[in-house]
């Protein structure tokens, strides 16, 4: 469950900007999860809910931005729209490099 | 529900295959108190990796992260490599990724090899940060091959950054043909894949043409390694790829 993971990880840099701006409190997040990453915003969400209370956050809103991945063709360098992993390109090729849908950032906080 | 992962059949996520993912967006209100950032959430990991494969790279340490399903035979292959191929398992040192007991590292050492075992307790992967203490403690000696076997699982390592020069994905034919599509991060983003368990061939229903089939959709460059860790058969061109892996020139 590397969701859970995921969540600690954003709790430590939301402490940390918190912090640096001196800010008292969060009302809301925002991440961007790229549908290449293996990582779900429905478990995000739920694992977010389950340790928020501990981190001072109970009140704050999780947003989830999700990012459809694009690949190149590597065979004929055509850019498509790519929905699951091994899907291949109009002319035939599964070779491919991604030009996004590995994105899993912190974009905003906001404060109150 | 687990209270450890959250999984529950309330969050099963139902899907028709032709439905198309959209760009989904929740909006929110911006004004002045919004700091807008482009902060990766594995950013600390992903930190302590690059710190791990600059010493690796720094000392002349090959380090394979070893991935796969529980049961593939992944501690076989390695006491197999240390039993009998000493020309490429002589200075081989093993990091084992469980979430409890020290059965693996036990049998490394029963074979002759040197290994510290790593438990994660509930985590279900190795992270760079657990590579980093375990190499510490192993003061490897330059030159040397470290295997790290990581937690028996398809899914979330595929997703952690160890600092590895090279990543394996293993399965043996008792797991099923369909475990590349079914797990297609994990088979997607490594380097070689190993099929393992092939003396069972004749006594399990196993399309091999098959596996191969998806594995060069979903990962046409990898090599894929068919073997019998017991046996083995087939093991020789697997021993040349980790040879040429573990040369440093």
């Amino acid at each position: 469950m590397h969701e859970l993971s995921i969540i600690k990880a954003l709790i430590k840099s939301v402490a940390e900007y918190q912090r640096a701006e001196q800010a008292d409190q969060v009302k809301s997040l925002r991440i961007e999860v790229g549908n290449m990453t293996c990582v779900d915003a429905d478990r995000l969400l739920f694992c977010f809910d389950m340790v928020k209370q501990d981190a001072g956050l109970n009140d704050v809103d999780l947003c989830i931005d999700l990012v459809q991945a694009t690949a190149r063709c590597l065979s004929c360098g055509h850019s498509y729209e790519i929905r699951r992993v091994g899907e291949p390109c109009k002319c035939g090729s599964y070779k491919h490099d991604l030009l996004s849908g590995n994105e899993l950032n912190l974009t905003e906080i906001e404060f109150v | 529900m687990c209270t450890h992962c959250g999984c529950s059949s309330e969050k099963a996520n139902l899907s028709d295959p032709a439905q198309l993912i959209e760009n989904q967006v929740i909006s929110l209100k911006q004004d002045a108190s919004t700091l807008h950032l482009q902060h990766a959430l594995l950013a600390g990991n992903e930190a302590i990796a690059e710190h791990n494969r600059y010493h690796f790279e720094h000392d002349c340490v090959t380090c394979i992260n070893l991935m796969g399903t529980p049961g593939a035979g992944k501690t076989q292959l390695l006491e197999t490599l240390i039993k009998h191929h000493a020309h490429v398992s002589d200075g081989m040192v093993v990091l084992e990724g469980d979430q409890q007991s020290t059965n693996d590292a036990q049998r490394i050492e029963a074979a002759g090899g040197r290994a510290l075992q790593i438990n994660t307790g509930i985590g279900c992967h190795l992270d760079a940060e657990m590579i980093s203490v375990g190499v510490k403690a192993l003061s490897l000696e330059a030159g040397s091959l470290l295997f790290i076997e990581n937690v028996g699982n398809l899914v979330c390592p595929a997703l952690f950054d160890l600092g590895e020069s090279a990543r394996i994905a293993m399965m043996a034919i008792t797991d099923g043909e369909d475990k590349p599509i079914k797990y297609p991060h994990m088979f997607s983003q490594c380097d070689a894949v190993i099929i393992n368990k092939i003396d069972l061939l004749p006594y399990v229903d196993f399309d091999l043409n098959r596996v191969k089939h998806d594995l060069s959709h979903l990962n046409p460059d990898c090599e894929v390694f068919i073997l019998s860790a017991k046996t083995g058969q087939g093991i020789d061109p697997f021993i040349a790829w980790l040879k040429k892996a573990a040369d440093h020139g």
